[in-house]
């Protein structure tokens, strides 16, 4: 057989045609196909963009400064629909109504009747239980997705300091919102646990207990409308606890909007009255323009053009500066003021940062309400804590300063794991008088904080009324009473605040509504029930007795 | 590359004979194949909780590894190619053998071998060796009435399928078919045989219809799209109204969050939610220009082998593509096939640079008998009354 040149026949070139023909044919198919679905306008083929991918996020947890859980993440069921595959639409609105009655009908109706959605939420965050009500209700084109949902182990309690997360966990006010600024969240998909690591809060939750128990009783007792109060680290800044009443629950963000919720710690400023004579007297020792010693005479009221300021209770006679502080005498704050000049105490004033606002990892502290006109009869107001409205944590760093040996204290919520040295603001000898009269105004017995002593924890402490501003000048029944307070007052180590707001009188507090005879016994009781769990050893009392003997 | 035509070392005879325009197609197709792999594969690693670049970077290992096996491939002669194909096939079909036997079950299917820690799919592998030791065999039917070489074709045929059927995929077994029949078709067969044999084809499809209740299941979802889930294609064909002819940009798609395997099976569906309608036609029309370029060289070539050959090579790549992208538009019903050099995968991304470097390999200019005088229309009149009197 001969070896045939292998030459195609014009047969094979037809059936290659054939073959090339019919690939041609399906990629113009495809082609064809693609334009075609390109061109179908996009409201018909809606993807109604199916399922909201990745906006859910994953939060780290909040623990207090003993590693006790004070937020976390919890996987929760999510209830969904995919409009496309329910059968019965009225059976399954009806159905669902009768499970979640606030679900609302014709909304539900609108969402799930579109049949080119393939994916509504329902309702996030089911709790087990309903979720399997629903699931038991067997209907089809229902389905769950296991969503992260922020919950607060502590409840109200640090209401006010951790804000709150919106729907999808994402931070939208306070500690939470910082944690989105500044530590980062993750967006997941599904309910994933966060790898970042948690948020230690300088916060204690025993301590934040006793605060919350001792103001409410307070609220009751004194009958007033609101009660603040915070303990803080005199030499890091850390607030040990913090609480405004009324409480704040995160887990109900629309309450923070009501009335007579805000923070009355940080985002509140008022006159905070006689306990700014604090800073008046460390001013003028600072300065040198007076003494412990220095007698003022104090038996005229002071006039200022029409202005008249006088002493509550008038002594009657000279008083030192001793007996200015602890018989709180306006007219003796006044003229240690206008001694140490205008210029001073604003500065002063300025240093101790009481003049601007301010931040702290729980959201704005907010700006001080400065008088415009800084003049000799402001120089005196302010001197005993009137035209001049600052806010509790202001002014509670800045007394923190004046007892820590004169080193500045930035507040914060969050625990500071090692102890910072401020810029220092007094000297040590400024500190270390501001220390002794505010002890000496607890064991006095003409002090006006006798009533917040406690046995071997050496207190030390200052009363402060404000009346309340309100239309047409001060109102005298209408008062903020507060009192800022150290312990133990040999070293100090904490600060407490406590402020009442407009409380009543009775005949416990002898017909009065001075702080002396309401704020402080509340302090006194305070500090009894949180040092130990401060770890402040007491000292024996009789002890202290035999001491005070000498 | 400058290289002198004096030069008749293995590289520089490569570089002088090989089709330079097809060569660069492969590699504009891998580029791209890597380039499109970020579109998909992120968001299907974060997904399955892997590293979030898990996908790309294997995309882009196995494509250099596929790069180099082609280039090394298309170093061979055709002689080499059909041994090549040989070691092949009995290596594949062994392997095939072996995860009928103990392979493990994904999805409902054996097609995978784990080797070291990586699933490797035999079957994959064996199709280009298959396609080539075909094209040989219905060559060597039409040459010689010596040796068997029809009945042998068919049985290896039969061999081949059958082994793809019981994994069971169909999907391949049909890609498979449709190859083989056109290879059958155009090695000058009798119409009398061709009409038997696609009977005989037909009715083994209508067997494989009613003995397998998940192709029947597929088969009938897709024509009737309330009866089942239809989920992924209706999410596909979402994807190209939603990216529209310019897409919706890169990175801003959403299909590929929730289809499963969109880095797999529905590149194509991401490609053109991200970048629209235009670069899906690109993409197309590349396919379409490979596989008419290589047939161009097959309806040029005297050699009947490297005819078949190369038509084979090209239809598997050609038909391979077209299922793809057929099941991302929304043409025909889900398949599991990938799109070459574009989806991610190990085995099938090797598989189709073996089959590219064969393309090059057999299309590259060779001095041959037939090669001499090319064959006119005239001089093929002739040669039909001749050559078909011979034949006979």
């Amino acid at each position: 057989m001969s070896r045939a040149v292998p030459v195609p026949s014009i047969g094979l070139y037809l059936r290659g045609l054939i073959v090339g023909v019919a690939v041609a044919g399906l990629f113009a198919a495809v082609g064809v196909q693609l334009v075609r679905l390109s061109l179908v306008a996009r409201t018909e083929i809606r993807v109604a963009s199916a399922e909201p991918i990745g906006r859910v996020f994953s939060r780290p947890d909040i623990l207090d400064r003993g590693g006790r859980l004070v937020a976390t993440d919890v996987a929760v069921p999510s209830l969904y629909a995919d409009p496309a595959m329910i059968i019965d639409l009225d059976e399954v609105i009806e159905k669902l109504m009768r499970t979640f009655p606030d679900l609302d009908a014709a909304e539900l109706r609108k969402s799930l009747g579109d049949h080119t959605r393939r994916f509504a939420w329902i309702k996030r965050g089911l709790a087990p239980r309903q979720a399997q009500r629903v699931h038991d209700l067997g209907l089809p084109g229902l389905a769950f997705r296991q969503e992260p949902k922020r919950v607060y182990p502590a409840g109200a309690l640090l209401g006010h300091l951790i804000g709150y997360v919106n729907v999808d966990n994402k931070g939208a006010g306070g500690l939470e919102r910082y944690i989105d600024d500044n530590l980062g969240i993750e967006s997941v998909l599904g309910a994933a646990p966060s790898r970042i690591p948690p948020v230690a809060l300088s916060i204690d939750l025993g301590v934040q207990q006793g605060l919350a128990a001792e103001l409410k009783e307070a609220l009751t007792r004194y009958q007033a409308s609101g009660a603040a109060g915070l303990v803080m680290d005199v030499t890091t800044g850390e607030l040990v606890a913090a609480v405004s009443l009324p409480e704040l629950d995160p887990e109900k963000p629309v309450e923070a909007q009501a009335d007579g919720r805000e923070n009355r710690l940080s985002t509140g400023v008022y006159e905070l009255g006689s306990i700014f004579k604090i800073l008046t007297v460390a001013m003028a020792l600072d300065g040198k323009t007076t003494t412990l010693d220095k007698i003022y005479d104090v038996r005229q009221p002071m006039t200022f053009g029409q202005h008249t300021i006088n002493d509550l209770h008038p002594a009657g006679r000279p008083l030192s500066v001793r007996d200015v502080f602890i018989h709180s005498s306006n007219v003796g704050a006044g003229m240690i003021a206008l001694e140490a000049g205008s210029a001073r105490q604003m500065g002063f004033l300025s240093r101790l940062g009481l003049l601007s606002g301010a931040r702290t990892e729980a959201g704005p502290v907010a700006a001080p309400i400065v008088p415009k006109r800084w003049g000799e009869l402001e120089t005196v107001t302010i001197a005993y804590g009137h035209g001049l409205a600052t806010t509790p944590v202001h002014f509670s760093a800045a007394v923190a300063a004046l007892l820590n040996g004169g080193s500045r204290v930035t507040p914060t919520v969050l625990a500071r794991r090692t102890g910072i040295v401020g810029e220092r603001l007094v000297s040590a000898e400024t500190s270390a008088g501001i220390r002794e009269l505010l002890r000496l105004n607890v064991t006095s017995p003409h002090g006006t904080g006798r009533r917040a002593d406690v046995a071997g924890y050496r207190v030390g402490g200052k009363t402060g009324t404000a009346e309340i501003p309100g239309k047409g000048g001060y109102q005298r029944k209408a008062v903020i009473s507060s009192f800022v307070a150290a312990f133990p007052m040999d070293a100090p180590r904490f600060l407490t605040f406590v402020s009442l707001f407009e409380p009543r009188a009775s005949e416990e507090t002898k017909g009065q509504i001075t702080a002396g005879l309401n704020a402080a016994p509340v302090t006194g009781r305070l500090i009894a029930r949180i040092a130990p769990l401060l770890d402040v050893l007491p000292e024996r009392a009789t002890q202290e007795a035999a001491s005070r003997a000498n | 590359m400058r290289v002198s035509r004096t030069d008749r070392s293995l590289v520089a005879e490569w570089w002088f004979t090989v089709d330079r325009v097809l060569l660069t197609a492969f590699f504009v197709l891998i580029g791209m194949g890597a380039v499109l792999s970020l579109a998909a594969g992120p968001a299907v690693a974060i997904k399955k909780g892997l590293p979030t670049f898990y996908f790309v970077e294997r995309h882009l290992l196995v494509a250099m590894a596929g790069t180099a096996l082609m280039l090394s491939v298309s170093l061979l002669s055709p002689r080499q190619i059909r041994r090549l194909a040989l070691m092949v096939i009995l290596a594949s079909l062994g392997m095939m053998v072996a995860v009928l036997v103990s392979g493990p079950e994904i999805n409902g299917a054996r097609r995978w071998l784990r080797i070291g820690g990586h699933s490797f799919q035999p079957s994959e592998i064996g199709k280009p060796a298959f396609v080539v030791l075909s094209a040989w065999l219905l060559a060597e039917s039409g040459r010689r009435a010596d040796v068997p070489a029809f009945p042998l074709a068919a049985v290896f045929y039969v061999m081949f399928v059958s082994l793809i059927v019981l994994q069971p995929d169909v999907g391949q077994s049909l890609l498979i078919s449709a190859v083989w029949g056109s290879l059958f078709f155009l090695s000058g067969q009798p119409l009398s045989r061709i009409t038997f044999f696609g009977l005989l084809g037909t009715s083994a499809f209508a067997g494989v219809y009613a003995t397998f209740p998940h192709v029947r299941g597929r088969i009938l979802r897709f024509f009737d799209p309330s009866s089942g889930d239809t989920y992924q294609t209706d999410r596909a064909i979402e994807s190209f109204t939603e990216g529209g002819f310019f897409g919706r940009g890169p990175g801003e798609g959403m299909i590929k969050t929730i289809l499963p395997d969109a880095h797999t099976d529905f590149p194509f569906a991401v490609i053109g939610e991200e970048f629209g309608t235009l670069a899906c036609l690109v993409i197309v029309a590349l396919f379409a220009f490979v596989v008419f370029r290589a047939l161009w060289h097959a309806w040029r070539d005297p050699n009947a082998f490297a005819r078949l050959a190369i038509t084979g090579l090209s239809l598997l790549f050609g038909l391979q593509a077209l299922i793809n992208m057929a099941v991302n538009v929304g043409l025909i019903p889900a398949k599991g096939m990938t799109l070459p050099f574009i989806s991610a995968g190990g085995s099938a991304y090797l598989a189709v640079s073996l089959l590219a470097g064969m393309l090059l390999s057999l299309t590259r200019r060779r001095a041959e008998a037939g090669r001499v005088k090319k064959p006119s229309f005239r001089t093929t009149m002739a040669g039909m009354e001749l050559g078909g009197a011979d034949s006979r």
